[in-house]
């Protein structure tokens, strides 16, 4: 996984990077809020941001707070990082946008489980976009049989949305997700192949 | 914001022999003798090249660190003082130095409540700390080196 740390501290960076790198995953270092930013928008496969609360120019929570509504709207874990632990922090935190929060010095084992628990909420939410949108297009194709469909009085033929006329059967099977298999009807037997019903050959 | 009351938290300081008391124990906790450097190889999973990447960080670092404080501290620019506390606490909780981090932390909650006389009494104290933190990780960078575990 992508990971975004931000964090003044040079030897907190270096130490947080060899744990990433050691459960495999890849560091994005920045000494502070605005090369986070800066970061973030250039590397769009960064899916989790571990930020330091205080940080020289732009602070951790403000980071937060522009992460979560990046103009591209991707799904950002972030895990807040800071000595700061009373309860009004913790809530300007979580109000920022926050979806964690860690106090220092932190364990490497908490951060690891914190940083697998933001990996499995990452992955539903991705899986959940991914649902949406097969949903959202499926939609599409059940509206499009929904709306009023001109068809030709005389060969059957039908308007598409694009002004092209097809046939009912190429129709059924581009909007509606049908095939077609080819019989013939008692009827259309007894008009086509009046021979055939006369020695009994069965339409059916 | 709920001020700091050091004499709530550490104790009554506000007569000059309590202050001093204060010093001397910071000057004390100073010398390497309350620095584990087990707590370091604990913090970098026993990964010796870790330890001694960080050591060349804070090596680096620390000195700044000083200087930065000492100017705040000239230019009575008590938030300068408490901001460069603050990283000093987590760098050196980082380097597994929970004492020499107390001594930061007072200095930011000192900041804080722009208690002057109080950060003046701890800053000899913080750089103390500091120089001798430093002193020890030299001597153990150099032990890694002599023992051919790391390379220049």
């Amino acid at each position: 996984m992508n990971i975004l740390f931000a964090e003044d501290d040079a030897v907190s960076r270096k130490l947080v990077e060899s744990y990433l790198n050691k459960w495999g995953h890849t560091a994005f270092l920045a000494e502070d809020g605005q090369q986070a930013i800066e970061i973030f928008d250039a590397n769009p496969y960064i899916h989790l941001a571990i930020l330091d609360w205080m940080m020289p120019n732009v602070d951790g929570v403000e980071v937060c707070r522009r992460l979560k509504k990046h103009p591209s709207q991707r799904c950002i874990y972030v895990v807040m990082l800071t000595a700061k632990a009373a309860n009004e922090d913790i809530v300007q935190a979580l109000d920022a946008g926050a979806d964690d929060f860690m106090s220092k010095p932190f364990n490497q084992n908490e951060l690891r489980a914190r940083i697998a628990a933001g990996e499995r909420i990452m992955n539903l939410e991705t899986e959940l976009v991914e649902y949406i949108e097969k949903l959202e297009s499926a939609l599409t194709q059940v509206k499009r049989l929904q709306g009023i469909i001109p068809i030709c009085s005389w060969c059957k033929s039908i308007r598409t949305d694009k002004n092209f006329w097809t046939s009912f059967e190429e129709y059924l099977s581009d909007y509606g997700q049908h095939s077609f298999t080819h019989g013939i009807c008692p009827d259309c037997m007894k008009k086509y192949y009046p021979d055939l019903v006369k020695a009994g050959a069965d339409p059916e | 914001m709920i001020c700091y009351q050091p004499e709530k938290k550490w104790g009554v300081l506000s007569n000059k022999s309590d202050r001093t008391n204060i010093s001397a124990e910071a000057h004390e906790s100073a010398g390497t003798d309350t620095y584990d450097i087990s707590r370091l190889y604990a913090i970098a999973a026993d990964d010796q090249e870790l330890v001694c990447n960080l050591i060349d960080i804070f090596l680096r670092q620390y000195p700044e660190q000083i200087e930065e404080l000492a100017s705040s501290l000239a230019d009575d620019n008590h938030d300068g003082v408490r901001r460069i506390s603050h990283k000093l606490k987590g760098t050196l909780l980082n380097m597994g130095a929970e004492v020499a981090a107390g001594m930061a932390l007072r200095m930011e909650k000192a900041a804080e409540c722009s208690d002057i006389m109080l950060m003046d009494d701890l800053h000899g104290s913080v750089v103390s700390i500091c120089h001798a933190l430093a002193d020890r990780l030299r001597r153990e960078r150099q032990s890694l080196l002599d023992a051919g575990i790391i390379c220049e």
